[in-house]
C-alpha cells in the first residue's frame, strides 16, 4: 500500500523531507516485531504506508489533523517496546516520536519531571539522580519512555517506592484524535505541572486506567510524572568489566533474596515490609530471573538456574528486596526490620547474595536502573508473553503467581515453552502499600512455531483462568475481542470505552487495534462474535 | 532490514544502500547490547554488506575507492609509485632489500595524507631514536585489507593478509608497528578472524612507545603545558580487543534458547588498546590529562569508519563535531587521539566549524615532550 501524493506532500510540508519516509526498508524496521511471533507465526507486523518524524507538538497536532482531513490512520509510538505500536492491518502512518527527546523540567521542590515523549527512565533518571531523586523505570526497561503515559501498565521494580504510571501522572499536553490540543490538570489552567487533577480538566480516568489506550486515542506529547527520593549519590562510578559491571554504591545500599516457607508467608512478609516502609524495592524474583540476572551469558545463566533452584525448590517462592539509605542509622534501622520479619515469617536469605558485596551491588544497580529485564527475559533470544497481571491486592497478586505455575507446568510438561522452573512469576508491590502486580513470564523461541502455539495456548488458558477463578484483568486484554470478553465481568467497562473512543475520535483515524475500536460486535455473546484477535505480549 | 532481506520482502534501492553504508561499523552497539545478550551485531553488519557486494550493489564512492584499490593498493584513490614519498630522506631500513627487527607499517592515510606526513615520520624518529632496527617497505607496503573488509570485500582481505604474510616471510621483523588503529584491528583481530594470524607481534604505535616509557627507554623530559582529553579510535579500542576464536555449534537449551557448544567467549570491548595511550599522556611531564564521559568501550566514533568518510564525508564530519562539543565540555585544549582516520575527519570538522580545539596525534604531542 502506498499514500496518496497529496498525503504524502501534506504530511512531508509538515515535518519536511528528512523527516517522512515511506522507503519499503524503513517500514519493515518498524514491522519488525518480536512479539509477533507469538500471534501471527511471523516476526513482522503489518507495515505502515509512511513514517513520521515531527519534532513539537504542533507538529504532531498539524499530522493529526492531516491524517483527519485526508482519512489516514495514524499511531504514534515513543520508545517503541511493543507489538502494540503497529496497526492491525497494513496502511496508516506511523508517527515515531524520537524527535520529542527532551527533558522540560525538574521541579526539586514540588518532585516532578516534565518530558517529552522519547526521554527514556534512564536518561531521566540520571538526571534526577544528581538532584536527590529518582523516578520509577518500568519493567520492559531503562530504554523505555519515561512518559508516564507510554507503557502498558507503567510498573517497575521500584515501584514499591515509586509508584506505577497511572498514579505517576501530572500535567498532561494531548494532541485528540481530531488534531485539538488538550491540557490536563494544573497544565490545564495554566498553573504548571504539578497536579493531574486540576485546577483544570481532569481526564485522567479517560487518558490511562491500569493500562493506556496503547496509541489508539490521539498523541501524548508532554507529561509530567512524579519524583521520588534517591538515598543515593548524586553519581554512581561503575567498577569492574562488561558484562559484570559493578557500581561503586554507598555502603548503606544492600540487596537480599529471601526465599519463604510457602505463599502465605510471602504474602504476609510482603504486606509487613510495605507496611513498614523499608524497601527501595521489593520484587518477587524468580530463581530464573536471579540466575540471569547474574550470570554473563544464556549458558551460564542456566547453569546459575539449576544450582539456586535446587537450593530454593525444596523452600518455596522468594523475592528481592533492596533497601537504601541515606545514614548509618537508618540503614540499620531498615536492615533490623527486613530482619525480623523475614524470621517472623520463616525467610531464609539466599548466601550466594549474602556472601559476596559485589553481587548485591550488582542486582541493586539492575534493578534501581531497570536493566534487569534485559536479562531475565530478553538475552536467551526467546520469545516471551506476560500473562495474568491484574493490579489488585497484593495478596491476589501471589495468587496469580500460584496459577500461573500450576498452568505453566502443563505447557512445560508438553514441551511447548521453556522450563524456567514454572514459578516465573514477576510482582512488585505499590507505594509501601497493599497493592500490588504480578504477571507471570512465558519463554519461547520466535523461529519455532510450536512455541507461538505454546505461549498462544498459555495466554488463551490464563484468560480461562482469570474468568473462572476470579483472578483479574489480565494486562494481555488487548483489541475489541478481549474486552468484549472481560468487559461484561467488569462492569461493562468496553462499553463505555467505545463511547469515548467514538465521541474523541469522530473520523476513527486514531488507529486502535490494539486498544478497542468503535465499531460494535452486535452478532453473538459477547467474546463469540468475528473481532479482530489481539494478544499482543510484552513485559512491562 | 536484514531479515527483511532474507525473507524477501524487501529488495535494493538506493536509500537501502545508504542506510546500510551510512554505519561506521564503530562497533558501539555490539559492546553496548553484549552487556545484556549473546550477540554478534557487528558481524550481521559484515555480512549484510559482504552480501551486497555478491549482489552487485555498492555506492558510488565505494566503487571508485575499491577500483583504486584493486589497481594501485591503497584506499586513497592515489598512485601506488607514491606510496613511499612520506618516508623520503628518513634514516630507516627498506625491507624489501634489508631486514630489520621491527617492521613499520604507515598505512594508507599516512602514505597520502600528505598534512599527516608529519606524525609518521615522527614515529619512525621516535622508533629508531630510541635504538630499534626499524624497517620499512616504501612504496611497496600495500593495504591491509581492513576497510574493503569493511565495505564487504571479503576477498580483497583475504588477498591482502596473504600478501602481507609473504612479505614479511623475508622480511625478518618480529614485530609490526604501526601508527594507524584501523590497519591495527586489520592486522590483530581480522587476519585472525580468516585463519591468517600473522606469525608476529602486531602492536600500535602506542603500545610500543608505552613499554618504552615502562622500560625506561625512553625519557619525556620537556613539559608540555596543555589540558588534553584522549579520544579512543574505535579500531584500537572496542574493535581491536584480540581475536577469540571458537568453533563449535549453536543448540538449543532447555528446547528453546541457543546455547553455544562448546562454550563461547564473547568479545565484549573491554579489552582493547586503552591503557597505553592514557600511560603516555600522563608520562608527559606539564600536560593536564582530563576524560571525556563516553570512552574506552563506551567511546563515541569520530565518524570516518566503515567507509562513510569516502561516501558520506557530511555524516563523517557531523559525527566529528558531536565528539568534539563532547571534548570541549571536558574544558581541554586539545582532543589527542592514535589513529590518522580519527585525526583527519576530527581535524575537518574543526576546521569547519571554525572551532578552537586542536587535533593531535599522540606522536606530536610525545615529540614536543622529548
Amino acid at each position: 500500500m502506498v499514500l496518496e501524493r497529496d498525503t504524502y506532500k501534506a504530511l512531508e510540508d509538515i515535518v519536511g523531507a528528512d523527516n517522512i519516509s515511506e522507503e519499503p526498508a524503513i517500514l519493515d524496521a518498524y514491522a519488525f516485531q518480536w512479539g509477533a511471533a507469538s500471534l501471527t507465526g511471523k516476526l513482522f507486523a503489518p507495515r505502515y504506508e509512511a513514517i513520521a518524524l515531527p519534532g513539537s507538538a504542533e507538529e504532531v497536532q498539524a499530522i493529526v489533523k492531516a491524517c483527519n482531513k485526508f482519512k489516514v490512520k495514524f499511531k504514534a509510538l515513543s520508545t517503541g517496546w511493543g507489538y502494540f505500536n503497529s496497526p492491525g492491518s497494513e496502511g496508516g502512518i506511523q508517527i515515531d516520536l524520537r524527535r520529542m527527546n527532551k527533558i522540560l523540567e525538574i521541579n526539586e521542590k514540588a518532585m516532578y519531571a516534565a518530558v517529552e515523549p522519547y526521554v527514556i527512565s534512564a536518561q531521566l533518571q540520571a538526571e534526577l539522580m544528581k538532584r536527590g531523586l529518582t523516578c520509577n523505570v518500568i519493567g520492559a526497561g531503562a530504554n523505555t519512555s519515561a512518559l508516564p503515559l507510554t507503557a502498558l501498565m507503567g510498573c517497575g521494580p521500584t515501584s514499591v517506592s515509586t509508584s506505577y504510571g497511572n498514579r505517576n501522572i501530572l500535567g498532561v499536553e494531548w494532541v485528540l484524535p481530531n488534531g485539538e490540543i488538550l491540557r490536563l490538570g494544573s497544565l490545564g489552567s495554566g498553573a504548571g505541572w504539578f497536579c493531574g487533577d486540576g485546577p483544570g480538566p481532569s481526564l485522567r480516568g479517560i487518558i490511562r486506567g491500569y493500562k493506556t489506550p496503547l496509541g489508539g486515542l490521539g498523541v501524548f506529547t508532554k507529561a509530567a510524572t512524579k519524583v521520588y527520593h534517591w538515598p543515593g549519590t548524586e553519581a554512581v562510578p561503575m567498577e569492574g568489566a562488561s558484562p559484570n559491571y559493578t557500581a561503586k554504591l554507598p555502603e548503606t545500599f544492600a540487596a537480599h533474596y529471601i526465599i519463604f516457607p510457602s505463599w502465605d508467608k510471602l504474602t504476609e512478609a510482603g504486606y509487613r515490609i510495605g507496611e513498614s516502609e523499608i524497601a527501595l524495592a521489593f520484587v518477587k524474583l524468580s530463581p530464573w530471573m536471579i540466575a540471569q540476572n547474574l550470570a554473563e551469558d544464556t549458558r551460564a545463566g542456566v547453569q546459575l538456574f539449576s544450582e539456586i533452584r535446587s537450593l530454593t525448590l525444596p523452600k518455596g517462592p522468594s523475592v528481592l528486596v533492596i533497601i537504601g539509605a541515606q545514614s548509618q542509622r537508618e540503614f540499620d534501622y531498615k536492615e533490623k526490620v527486613l530482619r525480623r520479619v523475614t524470621s517472623e515469617t520463616g525467610g531464609e536469605f539466599l548466601s550466594l547474595v549474602e556472601k559476596d558485596l559485589t553481587i548485591k551491588r550488582r542486582l541493586i544497580w539492575h534493578i534501581v536502573r531497570g536493566t534487569a529485564s534485559a536479562r531475565e527475559i530478553f538475552r536467551p533470544m526467546v520469545l516471551n508473553t506476560a500473562a495474568f497481571g491484574a493490579c489488585d491486592s497484593w495478596e491476589f497478586a501471589i495468587n496469580e503467581a500460584v496459577e500461573g505455575a500450576v498452568l505453566k507446568e502443563k505447557y512445560i510438561d508438553a514441551g511447548l515453552v521453556v522450563d524456567d522452573g514454572a514459578d516465573n512469576g514477576w510482582g512488585v508491590m505499590y507505594e509501601h502499600g497493599h497493592m500490588g502486580h504480578m504477571d507471570q513470564i512465558v519463554l519461547g523461541d520466535p523461529t519455532n512455531p510450536t512455541a507461538g502455539k505454546g505461549l498462544r495456548g498459555f495466554v488463551d488458558e490464563s484468560w480461562q483462568i482469570c474468568l473462572e477463578k476470579a483472578c483479574g484483568w489480565p494486562q494481555t486484554v488487548m483489541g475489541d475481542k478481549a474486552n468484549d470478553l472481560f468487559g461484561p465481568r467488569t462492569s461493562n467497562y468496553h462499553v463505555w470505552a467505545r463511547k469515548i473512543k467514538k465521541a474523541f475520535d469522530p473520523n476513527g483515524v486514531s488507529e486502535s487495534t490494539h486498544y478497542v475500536t468503535a465499531q460494535e460486535f452486535p452478532e453473538g455473546p459477547a467474546g463469540q462474535g468475528e473481532r479482530p484477535d489481539e494478544r499482543p505480549p510484552g513485559a512491562g | 532490514m536484514a531479515l527483511a532481506m532474507l525473507d524477501g520482502r524487501i529488495d535494493y534501492t538506493d536509500k537501502l544502500l545508504e542506510m546500510i553504508y551510512q554505519c561506521q561499523i564503530c562497533g558501539g552497539c555490539d559492546v553496548s547490547c553484549k552487556y545484556n545478550r549473546d550477540l554478534e551485531l557487528v558481524e550481521s553488519i559484515y555480512q549484510l554488506r559482504i552480501k551486497c557486494v555478491e549482489d552487485g550493489q555498492l555506492v558510488p564512492a565505494h566503487m571508485l575507492v575499491i577500483d583504486g584499490l584493486k589497481k594501485e593498493d591503497n584506499m586513497m584513490c592515489s598512485l601506488k609509485s607514491e606510496r613511499g614519498k612520506w618516508a623520503e630522506g628518513l634514516e630507516v631500513k627498506d625491507l624489501t632489500r634489508e631486514k630489520a627487527e621491527v617492521y613499520f607499517h604507515a598505512g594508507c592515510r599516512y602514505c597520502f595524507d600528505k598534512e599527516l606526513w608529519p606524525v609518521v615520520r615522527g614515529a619512525v624518529d621516535l622508533l629508531t631514536g630510541a635504538g630499534f632496527d626499524v624497517g620499512i617497505m616504501g612504496r611497496d607496503e600495500a593495504c591491509c585489507g581492513g576497510r574493503s573488509y569493511e565495505i564487504g570485500y571479503q576477498g580483497e582481505l583475504t588477498k591482502y593478509a596473504e600478501h602481507t604474510m609473504e612479505m614479511l616471510k623475508t622480511a625478518g621483523a618480529k614485530t609490526l608497528v604501526t601508527p594507524c588503529s584501523d590497519c591495527y584491528h586489520a592486522f590483530k583481530v581480522l587476519y585472525h578472524k580468516i585463519g591468517k594470524k600473522l606469525d608476529l607481534d602486531v602492536l600500535h604505535i602506542t603500545e610500543f612507545i608505552d613499554q618504552l616509557l615502562q622500560e625506561g627507554k625512553l625519557k619525556l623530559t620537556r613539559r608540555v603545558p596543555m589540558v588534553v582529553t584522549y579520544h579512543d579510535p574505535c579500531h584500537l579500542g572496542r574493535m581491536g580487543e584480540p581475536w577469540i576464536p571458537w568453533e563449535g555449534v549453536r543448540t538449543k537449551g532447555s528446547g528453546e534458547f541457543i546455547l553455544h557448544e562448546p562454550p563461547k567467549e564473547f568479545r565484549r570491548g573491554v579489552h582493547g588498546v586503552y591503557e597505553p595511550p592514557r600511560n603516555i599522556l600522563k608520562s608527559i611531564p606539564g600536560l593536564t590529562f582530563v576524560e571525556m564521559v563516553r570512552i574506552k568501550e563506551r567511546a563515541w566514533c569520530c565518524g570516518a569508519g566503515g567507509g562513510v568518510i569516502d561516501a558520506f564525508p557530511d555524516f563523517a564530519i557531523w559525527t566529528a563535531l558531536e565528539r568534539v562539543n563532547e571534548a570541549r565540555t571536558t574544558g581541554a585544549e586539545a582532543i589527542v587521539t592514535a589513529c590518522p582516520w580519527c585525526k583527519r575527519t576530527l581535524n575537518d570538522a574543526v576546521n569547519e566549524s571554525g572551532d578552537s580545539l586542536h587535533i593531535y596525534d599522540i606522536v606530536e604531542i610525545l615529540e614536543q615532550a622529548l
